[in-house]
């Protein structure tokens, strides 16, 4: 365009004026790295198909696309590169190598410390940091290594196409396709077509119909017979979804009788399926129409992104509503109007919902997170020359966002160790007569109440002679004789101990399990490991399901009034006399049904003046903390309660036993106890 | 005004189309991040003209041009491409695009290339 420019029509974009691009690029490239590093980890998994590469092609030709525009030269540079590198991939020209996943993974996380840097330079315009920072600063980047090593594998591509360590791709094909291959060679493990015979799905003559046909592909077949079109086959051809899936869906043939099928067959399943008068031409043109329609069904589960801040401001004030609607429930007990009761427990039931609504807002699933895992396991093994297999399980599992957020570094820490000092050296394994790849499993489920998750590793295992040696060493347990092995394993944890034999840039040096300890209590959450020498480690973390709400049982002790969260109370009863008696080095105790549990007295935990000091006149509630049970001594039962949890501030931070505050239905305050500290506490005051 | 539907998966890009195209006599009424989408919002709108990026998961910018072009063959589609997609952009021509921007784009090509395309074919159907 050689005509005469006018300013600002090469399109340069401040980021103050146009701040709202920039931050939509932000996010925009933070979303399309992550999908493209756990799809490139996909490909290292197992065969890849097509479509896989072809999504991190067009994730990377986006972010180069946009990139290009808003003239940031580095990554469009490097974006550019790798771009290249997918496009010769995905058009098999060159095959995946080990060598190509290394590199795109190290190009992805140049890209992403380039979107960083944008990030910290975008708030600085905003004014959102200040310059000066520290931690806050650019890391220069320099993309030519990443530049140069894509180039030398591009110009590289003379190498045959198939070697033993390569990833087949699977050009056009999904495993589980269900187009025949001209090349199809019968299969050793039988035909699709006789393990249905032999189910009774169809008939020998149906069968032998499906053979006569079996050199052919089912599109000709159809074509042949004038049953579609080749325009049709076309269309079909390019879909992604394997026909028989299709059909499976539809009810034609049973999603049981196709996995079987397949699961007997092996990969390959022939048009004989299709044909097979299991499923008639018209199935298969309504199967068709209905790739057409499922496709524009998954374009309308839309979604709407918003401000974290935004919802966490809604959060707060559900948390308010919520405490106001029991407020006005509460002072309209007295009045007996039958109008106003049903009116307020409809108002008590719409808050409800909408905070379950809000509260489901929040939760996310652990899905990035354990990407991320799998990625750290693959560098540390690396790293450290070792075969990990990583196991994944539960990424669906969905918890609140903000202990995602705060659990990936306790992850990081305990996955590492494992890695690191869990696993021993192929040589080591075998010696030992274990597999010589290790293995580490990562997992999550629900458990009462609670999400956990679970790291464990097939390693040697922690040396319980070792820790305690340690520990006493450093002063920290001084009577060992009565410590139970899990006691000693769980030392691991206090501040200073570190296991390893040397300090490696890995595993750090000796931060480590305390303040993994540490973070996780502050979720409310706990962690312990157990552990048996040569045969591995497993870290159990249970965590709460949110962190903003807790039900709990209101408890009064003197004028004071205590939260205990339902999910530690095992019971409460009101106990006889001759079941209390006073042990030596133990103090107090009761017998529930043959069990000796101590017995804390609140009162006199926290001084309170009380009239209840006889504990057959009060009531005594049993519960579990992380050490075992216990029985808490309180005054009475108020009831139960669902609290939102309000932090009591620095002031009390240090207060043990009280986890946080709630206003209660009758307005006032209610300390929420936390029972592991509640039982540290007394043993400290004893 | 004229009416324009936005196709591109990248919502950088749709948002710089927009800053540009507001400062021309246009409306945007719109906008589709892919093929399919494209579509639909098509029929939906009607614009007047489309903007269409060529590489778009599900369906592409080509396949999405011919659908558009099979629904409505006096749909006026102009491609946005990258200059190292020039054989895509024959094939989209063929599909029926009326005319092609490469990047860099430049606000003065963005426009008048807008206006060429709705203008020529004022007499056409």
């Amino acid at each position: 365009m050689s005509e005469t420019n006018t300013v600002n029509n090469d399109l340069t974009l401040d980021i103050k004026e146009d701040s709202e691009i920039f931050l939509e690029f932000l996010s925009e490239v933070h979303d399309h790295l992550e999908e493209s590093e756990s799809n490139i980890l996909s490909i290292e998994d197992e065969n890849c198909d097509y479509e896989v590469i072809n999504a991190i092609f067009r994730s990377i030709h986006s972010i180069k696309g946009s990139a290009g525009f808003l003239g940031l030269t580095d990554m469009q540079g490097l974006s550019h590169e790798l771009e290249a590198l997918l496009d010769k991939a995905r058009k098999g020209e060159i095959s995946i190598t080990q060598e190509i996943i290394d590199i795109s993974l190290s190009a992805i996380d140049a890209l992403r410390k380039l979107r960083d840097n944008l990030a910290i330079r975008v708030d600085i315009e905003l004014g959102k940091i200040t310059g000066t920072d520290t931690s806050q600063k650019e890391q220069p980047i320099d993309i030519q290594p990443f530049v140069d090593g894509i180039t030398s594998i591009l110009n590289d591509d003379s190498k045959p196409r198939e070697t033993e360590s390569q990833v087949n791709i699977n050009n056009s094909e999904q495993t589980d396709d269900f187009w025949a291959k001209d090349d199809a060679e019968p299969s050793k493990e039988g035909f699709l077509g006789e393990i249905l015979l032999d189910e009774g799905t169809i008939t020998q003559e149906q069968l032998d119909k499906a053979l006569e046909d079996g050199n052919k592909k089912i599109g000709e077949i159809l074509v042949d017979d004038g049953i579609t079109t080749p325009d049709m086959i076309e269309m079909a051809l390019s879909e992604q979804k394997p026909i028989g899936k299709i059909l499976a869906e539809k009810g034609i043939i049973t999603e049981p009788q196709l996995d079987n099928a397949l699961k007997q067959q092996g990969k390959k399943v022939g048009e004989r399926l299709i044909d097979s008068g299991a499923t008639t031409a018209d199935s298969i043109d309504s199967a068709l129409q209905s790739q057409q329609t499922q496709r524009s069904m998954k374009l309308q589960a839309r979604t709407v992104k918003v401000d974290t801040g935004k919802l966490d401001n809604l959060f707060d004030l559900v948390g308010e509503l919520v405490i106001a609607n029991t407020l006005i429930c509460g002072e309209m007990k007295s009045v007996n109007n039958n109008g106003t009761s049903k009116n307020l427990s409809q108002l008590t039931k719409i808050t409800k919902d909408i905070q379950d609504q809000v509260m489901s807002m929040r939760m996310v699933t652990l899905k990035q997170t354990f990407q991320k895992m799998s990625r750290l396991v693959r560098d540390v093994s690396q790293r450290s020359g070792k075969k990990v297999k990583f196991i994944i399980s539960g990424e669906e599992t969905e918890l609140d966002k903000n202990v995602i957020e705060e659990i990936a570094d306790p992850l990081v820490h305990i996955l590492r160790n494992s890695v690191d000092h869990g696993i021993e050296s192929a040589e080591d394994r075998i010696a030992k007569g274990k597999p010589h790849e290790g293995s580490v499993s990562l997992s999550a489920f629900h458990r009462g109440g609670n999400i956990v998750i679970e790291i464990k590793d097939d390693g040697k295992g922690l040396q319980k002679e070792r820790i305690l040696q340690k520990a006493i060493d450093k002063g920290l347990v001084s009577n060992q004789s009565s410590m139970t092995d899990n006691q000693i394993y769980n030392l691991i944890f206090a501040p200073g101990l570190s296991t390893a034999d040397k300090v490696t840039n890995i595993s750090g040096r000796g931060v480590g399990m305390d303040v993994v300890k540490k973070n996780i209590e502050k979720l409310r959450g706990k962690v312990d490991v157990t552990s048996q020498e040569g045969v591995g480690s497993t870290f159990t973390i249970r965590l709460p399901l949110t962190l903003a709400i807790i039900d709990g049982i209101v408890v009064n002790v003197g004028g004071t009034k205590y939260i205990i969260p339902t999910v530690s109370i095992e019971e409460s009863l009101q106990p006889k006399q001759e079941e209390i008696s006073t042990v030596k080095n133990q103090g107090e105790v009761i017998n529930i049904r043959g069990n000796l549990l101590s017995l804390v007295r609140l009162h006199k935990l926290y001084n309170i003046k009380t009239t209840k000091t006889i504990p057959w006149e009060s009531i005594v509630v049993v519960v579990e903390g992380a050490e075992g049970k216990y029985g808490v001594l309180v005054d009475e039962l108020l009831g139960q309660q669902q609290v939102v949890i309000k932090s009591l501030g620095d002031r009390f931070k240090n207060v043990k036993g009280i986890s946080g505050g709630a206003i209660l239905g009758d307005g006032k305050v209610g300390l929420i106890l936390d029972v592991t500290g509640v039982r540290e506490a007394f043993v400290g005051h004893n | 005004m004229k009416k324009v539907l936005i196709v591109d998966d990248a919502s950088v890009v749709r948002l710089l189309i927009k800053k540009v195209l507001k400062q021309g006599d246009f409306d945007i009424v719109g906008e589709a991040v892919n093929g399919v989408d494209a579509l639909e919002k098509y029929k939906e709108f009607k614009p007047d003209i489309v903007t269409m990026d060529i590489t778009m998961p599900e369906v592409d910018g080509i396949q999405a041009t011919k659908d558009i072009i099979a629904f409505d063959a006096d749909a006026k589609i102009v491609m946005l491409s990258g200059i190292d997609q020039k054989e895509m952009l024959w094939q989209a021509i063929k599909a029926g695009a009326a005319s092609y921007i490469v990047k860099p784009f430049e606000k003065d090509r963005i426009l008048s290339t807008l206006n060429e395309v709705i203008n020529s074919n004022n007499s056409g159907s």
